[in-house]
Formats: C-alpha cells, sequence, structure tokens
C-alpha cells in the first residue's frame, strides 16, 4: 500500500510504498518485464516530474506531455537499462532536456502567450491553494506571484533548471550537478549566481521594501 | 571563516543541505556580522519567495494517457525519430546520394563516331583474330626477320614451340 511523504527539505510529496525496493532494483524488474514495477516508479515520481516540468514550461498540457514523453523513453530504454547513476540521475536528465528542448522550439509561440495568459493566470492549480484561500486571493497577492514566476523564467535555461531542481527537488548538489552535467563546484557557482539574480530582482517585494510590488 | 566564504555557503544553510558543522560555522559568523545577517535574511527571503510557484497535480488521466502512447509506440524508435537522433550520420548518408546522383546524371564526353575507314580496318583486325591464336603460323612468321632490326633477337624467344 502506497502512503505519501512529505520531503522536509522541499516541502514534495512522494509516494512511498513502505514494501519498495530501490529505484535501480525497480528499474531491473521493469527490465526483466515486471510492469508492477513500472507502475511503482511512475507512482513514485509521476507528481514530482510535472511539477518540475510545469514550472518549466508553465503550461500544465505541456508539462504532463513531456513528463509521459520522459516516462516512455524510461520504459523503451528499459532494455538497455545498466544499473549505474541514480534513477532519478537518469529521470530528470531526460526530463530537463525534454523540457529545454520544448522551451526553444516554441520559444516564439511561448512569447506570444505569455502576452495573453499562461496557466498560473488563470488562477491556481488543483492541489496546492485550497479554495477559501483562492476567495481571498488579492490581486497583490496574483501580481506578486507573477513577479517571482516572471523572475525565475528571466533566468538563463541553466541556472533556472538548477534553482528548480535544488529548490523543489529532493536532490543533493551531486545528483542536481550530474544531471546538468557540470561539476559539484560548477554547479554552486551556478545557483550561487541564480539566486543573487533572484535577490535584486525580487528586492522590491521584499516586505521592508518601500511600495512592495512597485520597484519593478 | 571570512564574510567571502561565508557568503558562498549560505545558500547550504539556508536551503538545508550544510552539514551541522558548517551550518554551526555559518551561524556563528552571521550573529557576529551584521553584513552576513542581511545577506542571510534576503537569501532566506528569495527561498520563501520561491514557495509561491505552485505545484501541480498531473490531471486524472494521465495514467490512462500514458499508457495509451506507451501501446502505439513501438518498441525501438521509428524511422524519423531515429533519423532526428542521428542527424550527423543522415547528412553524411544524403551528401554521398546527392554525390552518386550528380556522377550519374552528369554529362559524359562524346568521343567522336569512328570513321567508316577506322570502322573497316578495325573490322579487319577482328577477322583476323583466328590467325593469331595459330600458334605455328606465329612461330614461323618469317616476314619479321625482314624488317629493319629485326637481326636483335637475342633476348626474343626462337619459337613459341
Amino acid at each position: 500500500m502506497a502512503e505519501l511523504q512529505l520531503s522536509a527539505a522541499t516541502g514534495v510529496l512522494y509516494n512511498l510504498d513502505p514494501m519498495a525496493t530501490t529505484d535501480v532494483e525497480l528499474m531491473l524488474g521493469v527490465k526483466a518485464g515486471d510492469e508492477a514495477c513500472f507502475e511503482r516508479l511512475l507512482a513514485k515520481y509521476r507528481t514530482p516530474l510535472v511539477s518540475f516540468l510545469y514550472r518549466m514550461v508553465r503550461n500544465q498540457a505541456t508539462a504532463e506531455d513531456l513528463a509521459q514523453e520522459a516516462f516512455l523513453r524510461v520504459f523503451r530504454a528499459r532494455k538497455d537499462y545498466v544499473p549505474g547513476a541514480k534513477f532519478t540521475t537518469w529521470l530528470f536528465r531526460i526530463a530537463t532536456n525534454l523540457a529545454l528542448n520544448s522551451l526553444r522550439d516554441s520559444r516564439r509561440h511561448l512569447r506570444d502567450l505569455s502576452v495573453d495568459q499562461t496557466d498560473e493566470d488563470q488562477g491556481p492549480g488543483l492541489d496546492v491553494i485550497d479554495p477559501a484561500a483562492e476567495i481571498e486571493e488579492t490581486l497583490v497577492e496574483r501580481e506578486r506571484a507573477k513577479r517571482i514566476w516572471d523572475a525565475v523564467e528571466a533566468l538563463p535555461e541553466k541556472q533556472r533548471v538548477a534553482v528548480l531542481l535544488h529548490k523543489y527537488q529532493d536532490l543533493g548538489y551531486d545528483e542536481i550537478a550530474r544531471i546538468l552535467g557540470c561539476s559539484e563546484s560548477a554547479l554552486k557557482s551556478l545557483l550561487f549566481r541564480a539566486y543573487e539574480t533572484l535577490r535584486v530582482r525580487l528586492a522590491p517585494l521584499a516586505p521592508d521594501a518601500t511600495g512592495a510590488g512597485k520597484g519593478k | 571563516m571570512d564574510c567571502e566564504r561565508i557568503e558562498a555557503a549560505l545558500l547550504a544553510v539556508v536551503d538545508g543541505r550544510a552539514a551541522k558543522q558548517e551550518r554551526e560555522r555559518v551561524e556563528g559568523h552571521v550573529a557576529a556580522c551584521g553584513a552576513c545577517a542581511r545577506r542571510m535574511e534576503e537569501m532566506q527571503g528569495v527561498w520563501s519567495d520561491l514557495d509561491s510557484l505552485r505545484a501541480v497535480e498531473p490531471s486524472p488521466s494521465f495514467d490512462a494517457r500514458l499508457r495509451a502512447r506507451m501501446a502505439e509506440q513501438p518498441a525501438r524508435p521509428r524511422f524519423f525519430e531515429w533519423m532526428t537522433g542521428n542527424m550527423r550520420l543522415v547528412a553524411v548518408v544524403a551528401a554521398l546520394v546527392a554525390v552518386a546522383v550528380w556522377i550519374s546524371l552528369r554529362p559524359t564526353i562524346q568521343r567522336p563516331a569512328p570513321s567508316s575507314a577506322q570502322a573497316q580496318q578495325d573490322f579487319a583486325v577482328v577477322k583476323n583474330l583466328p590467325v593469331l591464336e595459330n600458334y605455328d603460323v606465329v612461330a614461323n612468321f618469317d616476314v619479321l626477320s625482314d624488317l629493319p632490326g629485326a637481326e636483335d633477337t637475342s633476348t626474343q624467344p626462337q619459337s613459341l614451340e
């Protein structure tokens, strides 16, 4: 029976089965033709992967398509699977490449969309904000959320991926570095620059900033 | 620990990934350094701001759509997917095909048609070919000895017999 576990570090909900074996063992089960193993990997990483991709592309339908494509690629590659790096490294590396390709392919189209509306402009998603909070949400809060989205989106691609993996996924520096194909020290430098940029861009939103929300 | 090193370690403290010893070092410095304390506060502010980037749950049909895609997808990449993944090889093959087509289509060198006299001469040679196959005739071909310079035959075989 599956249960939800909240990661203390990142607040991400992971489906954890008490009887679960490691991801590598599950993947070896998939390789051997055990579909139940694939179902368990899917149950465990479905939500984190869709959320990561959603934060990358800011569109739920696209995020789900890309997440499905990532799982499909894992499934198709099952015969050639050799236990090496962690499963999450592999999965998020696939997802990162898919997201970056999608963004590059549709950059012009997304630019048009961003003028009009993206998913977050239409209101909160399915799970995070409860209906009562949604009703009380003010225009100022929406504007604040949009500024934060925009600040993250304006980061260079690699910095953006690094921040999203670092902030929202329960991954260590070494694993994020492997996903991005760089050294751990390079990752820390990348993250430092990214958060520094965010600090400057989001400074007007700080509580002690005069006229919060007007500075950008 | 100077401020520069603290700055590099602040993030690991804010994100909770720092080891206990490192965290204690940073917190000790921050307690005594106003600039680093402010820096840490700002970093924590950014970290909190990012909480507002909402997560999403996959839609209820996610698994069903994935299974449908798994059912329709071939075990191996489709031809065009394979091609897009091997663009260099495809480019090389395309270049080879283009060269082959160019070679086959390029205008061939037109040689002049042989004159009628030349044709008759060629025909005579062909007609007399059986004679050359008769080794007795060739071996006793005395006419050759009448040719100028025919005396020096030391390096030539005397007979084909």
